[in-house]
């Protein structure tokens, strides 16, 4: 009985913390669904009069929106890619195979998230553009456009965050230490421990990070504006701030974009926090 | 640092930094391991990441206005500083917000994932709805929030005043302003730190919760001697990365309040954005965001250093 | 180790830095002009319908110029855009421009000044609104040609004035008596306010309705602490002591949510663009424009903005990129659809006198208020100023947390600093 009143207690807390969390996006929903006339009123009006599905009509033929997800799609899924790849890479060799510079290395990562990106970001443009050997450039890195407007101008920039490398490095430290110890005595090579042994376990860690570094990717927005100039590799951000301009916000179109562009983040998350099930990643067998 | 951020493992063995390359033949070994692991990201990272900051800080001894070449200037810059009350004011801000903002953000996202680790059903329906904040378009998020905060019609204040309480003006006073971008900068980010500590939640083994129930523990036993030291690494990880994200506000202040009202909310990487793109003093915005740095790199070094002696 | 590392590093921030100062004149696009058709790239920040109106534009251009032909590119954030693009030699043939620009960026030489493809072509400068050639002027030379043009005036909602039994203001002692009238309060709540009082940069508008001037004719120093100054904090302290307005009052009924078209403020000092905007989604909203109200001895004064063409320096075909900006802007008849198109008025005085401006009762009151509307002092450090210094203060104001003098002493103490820091 107690327990009863307990769980729908938790329930009921649980629904109106959703219910505030999710205000701003049902705000959203209802805007893309109602025709101009009906957008701005005080109070807000939660439930459109007439349901209108002009806007999305109207967000995929003012851009090409449907181009620009594909873009913003290539873009995130590489860099969800390469930094489960090479974030867990280092993130383990800082945590677990300490090597001459480590340290030094693994502050200078730290640090480098301390320098707000708005003063890196001439410097960065300088060094894609004069990316040795790319785009006409020669060994110098002089003469040509090097990485800009190539899909490599954002990608390679963005393969490896500090945030990844950080992120999983602290996982791997939580690990225990002598789940490796057994096999390394047995002679396996340090590949093979850390692709089998550790980096299972961290699947909880790896459902994470994809969930952020995809939403990096694809909240891109100033990066991938600066370095590429083809209107045809546009990303998906840049569609929704063209229904902004000279002061004036089309709503209509932007909530319709905005809530089209969450569709493949939220399923992913539904996915991905799968593996933050209790019991499926880690039952604690193997730790006797 | 690295010794203080990594602390113990879970097991409390000895730290990564105890380990001293060349102290065996095996650790030599590992250390090539590490070093080969490492290689192919930290050449990128050294490329893409540290190569442009070293260009900053460069910069940040010249005057450069992006358009033409830079000129050196010493340290005119920085000098400029010392007389530039309004920096000076953005550094109080932003130590007040954070000062606000990262123990909240700390204990609501921990609660959050606690909660939500519960082997009740739909709970993935309430975590997907908890991150849905995280992908809720800025402008949305922004334009329903201020709303939501307006002193006459917002529902916010209406809800206060139907308890007896006046509410304040929010975004719309000086002295509120900078609670209101908390609230609204919790809001949108404690979804992503609920991810991380339900993550870090699945690497507890579960039969150190079975031994304690055994020993009788209630749930808040198990929590202070399982759960929390257990989480050590994780939150080290989430007080860091809150603290650095945190420094560097600037969106929601942006959006919400343009800085104001009266400077309340204005923040170094506002000002710094500013006087960078808007006004072409690349330079000395380079000088005030290494200034920024220092601050930055002053307090997480602090909290690490208080975080160990907390628990040694 | 760590020397070694040191030494690296500053080996590579070195070639960093050698890179920038070299300025690396990049190799020339592959060729733009083959066939004898020149192809020029036209920048601005306006998209979705925006563009939409652009490249109306250039499609007329295109079909009655063969051997030059337009694209026009959306830059979401244009100015980001074209300062990284700078640094390394790289520019489009012609910008839209945000006029008020051009004082922080032609002292940089990166536009192309148009003085003499003026006289070469015989165009009198009487063509456009003055005040829009003399926003982008620097040190004598012309940068560019207007587009747009626009002016505050206020707003009114008619049924509201109505109701109250008051006619549109046209002065100071007006404005205050309406004002009053029309607000509204409940249970000593305010639920209407008569006038909207949020955007405290109009202090700059309302100093020179009372004979007043923001800085100096050279711009070394502000000079809006003085007896004009008080008269206009004075009015703005009368109207929120008589409860006209309250600060945060508008805060986040500004967008979704606009306080004039969901009648919660009667008057609104404010631009053309939001005409659109009203029409669009003030569902019952009935409003009328009028001029500015004038000062206590009788000064009418409003603030002019706009755009306009700038070609950059780096531009790679500057005289076909000269023939479409004056193709636009100064030819009567292609402004005029610009115009028309954009919901814009032009910059080109003939274009603006068509009757589709002067004989709409909403474009009207905007046109005679352009007779005598002034722009922003052009001079660098002045937008810095009004942001970071006056404002602030003037919001202190208005929240009662300071007094007028206080407020224009602080203004003008951090004011005068941060225009000078920012006119280099």
């Amino acid at each position: 009985m107690i327990r009863t009143i307990r769980i729908t207690l938790f329930y009921a807390v649980l629904t109106v913390v959703g219910l505030f969390m999710l205000l701003p996006f049902l705000w959203s929903l209802s805007t893309s669904l109602k025709p101009d006339d009906e957008i701005i009123s005080l109070p807000i009006t939660w439930l459109p009069g007439t349901i209108t599905f002009e806007h999305y009509g109207a967000a995929f033929t003012t851009v090409p929106f449907a181009r620009h997800f594909a873009n913003s799609l290539l873009l995130a899924v590489a860099g969800v890619a390469t930094n489960l790849l090479l974030g867990s890479l280092a993130g383990y060799a800082f945590a677990r195979l300490p090597f001459r510079g480590s340290r030094v290395l693994f502050r200078l990562l730290l640090a480098s998230m301390m320098v707000p990106s708005v003063v890196t970001l001439v410097p960065s443009f300088l060094i894609v553009k004069n990316f040795p050997l790319a785009g006409g450039n020669d060994l110098t890195g002089q003469g040509g456009f090097g990485l800009l407007n190539t899909y490599w101008a954002v990608i390679l920039p963005g393969a490896v965050g500090a945030f990844a490398v950080f992120m999983m490095r602290q996982f791997f430290l939580a690990l225990p230490r002598e789940l490796g110890e057994a096999a390394r005595v047995d002679g396996c090579p340090e590949f093979r421990i850390f692709w089998r042994i550790y980096l299972p376990l961290c699947r909880p860690a790896l459902a994470t990070l994809a969930v952020f570094t995809f939403v990096a990717g694809w909240n891109g927005f100033l990066w991938p504006l600066i370095v590429l100039n083809d209107p045809d590799m546009s990303t998906i951000q840049m569609s929704l701030a063209a229904f902004s301009f000279n002061r004036q916000t089309d709503y209509g179109p932007l909530m319709a974009g905005s809530i089209v562009a969450m569709l493949p983040t939220l399923l992913l998350f539904a996915f991905g926090q799968r593996y933050l099930t209790r019991g499926l990643a880690f039952t604690g067998s193997g730790l006797q | 640092m690295t010794q203080t951020l990594a602390g113990r493992s879970a097991a409390g063995r000895a730290s990564p930094g105890r380990a001293r390359p060349g102290d065996s033949l095996l650790s030599r070994h590992q250390a090539r391991a590490g070093a080969l692991f490492a290689a192919p990201p930290m050449v990128l990272f050294l490329v893409f990441t540290v190569l442009p900051v070293i260009g900053a800080l460069g910069l940040s001894f010249t005057s450069y206005d992006v358009l033409t070449p830079p000129t050196w200037a010493g340290l005119a810059n920085y000098a400029r500083l010392l007389k530039d009350a309004t920096f000076a004011l953005t550094l109080k801000n932003i130590l007040l917000y954070c000062a606000m903002f990262v123990p909240a953000m700390i204990a609501v996202s921990l609660l959050l994932a606690v909660a939500l680790n519960s082997r009740l059903p739909a709970m993935g329906v309430f975590r997907t709805v908890y991150y849905i904040p995280v992908v809720t378009s800025p402008v949305a998020a922004a334009t329903v929030w201020t709303w939501m905060l307006n002193s006459h019609y917002g529902p916010v204040n209406e809800i206060l005043g139907f308890l007896g309480i006046p509410g304040p003006a929010w975004v719309g006073d000086s002295s509120t302003a900078m609670l209101s971008i908390v609230l609204v900068t919790l809001w949108q980010g404690v979804g992503s730190n609920m991810l991380i500590y339900l993550a870090g939640l699945q690497n507890i083994p579960g039969h150190l919760y079975e031994a304690a129930a055994l020993d009788g523990a209630g749930r808040w036993a198990a929590f202070a001697h399982i759960t929390w030291p257990q989480l050590r690494t994780t939150t080290m990880f989430v007080t860091t990365l809150s603290l650095i994200g945190a420094f560097q506000l600037f969106d929601q202040a942006y959006v919400m309040t343009k800085g104001g009202p009266g400077n309340s909310t204005l923040t170094p990487v506002y000002q710094i954005y500013e006087t960078g793109f808007n006004r072409l003093h690349m330079g000395y915005a380079s000088a005030q965001a290494f200034t920024l740095f220092l601050v930055i790199v002053a307090v997480t070094v602090l909290n690490m250093r208080l975080n160990r002696s907390d628990e040694t | 180790m760590h020397s070694t590392l040191v030494k690296r590093l500053a080996a590579t921030a070195l070639a960093v830095l050698s890179t920038i100062t070299t300025g690396c004149a990049s190799s020339d696009a592959p060729s733009s002009s083959a066939g004898g058709v020149v192809r020029l790239k036209f920048w601005g920040d306006w998209s979705g319908e925006g563009e939409q109106q652009f490249k109306t534009m250039t499609a007329a251009f295109n079909k009655t110029h063969p051997k030059i032909q337009v694209e026009y590119v959306v830059q979401e954030d244009m100015l980001t855009k074209f300062l990284t693009a700078s640094t390394s030699g790289q520019a489009p043939d012609v910008m839209f421009w945000d006029r008020w620009r051009t004082a922080s960026y032609a002292p940089k030489g990166v536009l192309t000044p148009i003085d003499d493809l003026l006289r070469k072509d015989g165009i009198e400068r009487e063509r456009f609104y003055g005040e829009a050639l003399r926003e982008l002027t620097h040190g004598g030379k012309l940068y560019g040609l207007p587009l747009t043009v626009d002016a505050r005036a206020l707003f009114y909602n008619k049924a509201h004035l109505k109701e109250a039994g008051v006619e549109p203001p046209r002065t100071w002692a007006e404005l205050e008596q309406a004002a009053v009238k029309l607000t509204r309060r409940e249970g000593g709540k305010l639920v209407r306010a008569g006038l909207s009082m949020d955007d405290t940069g109009l202090f700059s508008m309302y100093l020179r309705q009372a004979g007043g001037q923001m800085v100096s004719d050279d711009c070394s120093r502000t000079t809006f602490n003085g007896p004009q100054g008080l008269q206009v904090l004075d009015l703005w302290s009368r109207l929120i002591k008589a409860g006209v307005y309250q600060s945060g009052f508008e805060k986040g009924l500004g967008e979704g949510t606009d306080a004039f078209a969901t009648g919660k403020v009667s008057m609104i000092l404010t631009g053309p663009w939001k005409i659109t905007t009203y029409q669009k989604y003030g569902k019952d909203l009935d409003f009328g424009i009028v001029p500015p109200p004038t000062g206590p001895q009788g000064g009418s004064a409003s603030l002019m903005g706009g755009f306009g063409l700038v070609i950059p320096q780096a531009a790679k075909h500057k005289d076909a990129a000269w023939e479409f900006a004056k193709w636009w802007a100064a030819e009567k008849d292609n402004a005029l659809l610009w115009a028309r198109t954009s919901l814009n008025i032009p910059g080109n005085v003939q274009a603006a006198q068509d009757p589709f401006f002067s004989g709409d009762p909403f474009w009207k009151p905007i046109l005679d208020t352009l007779q005598y509307a002034k722009i922003r002092p052009a001079c660098a450090g002045y937008a810095p100023m009004e942001e970071e210094s006056l404002i602030p203060n003037l919001q202190l104001l208005m929240e009662g947390k300071t007094t007028a003098q206080q407020a224009l002493a602080k203004a003008q103490e951090q004011g005068d600093r941060v225009l000078t820091e920012n006119n280099q």
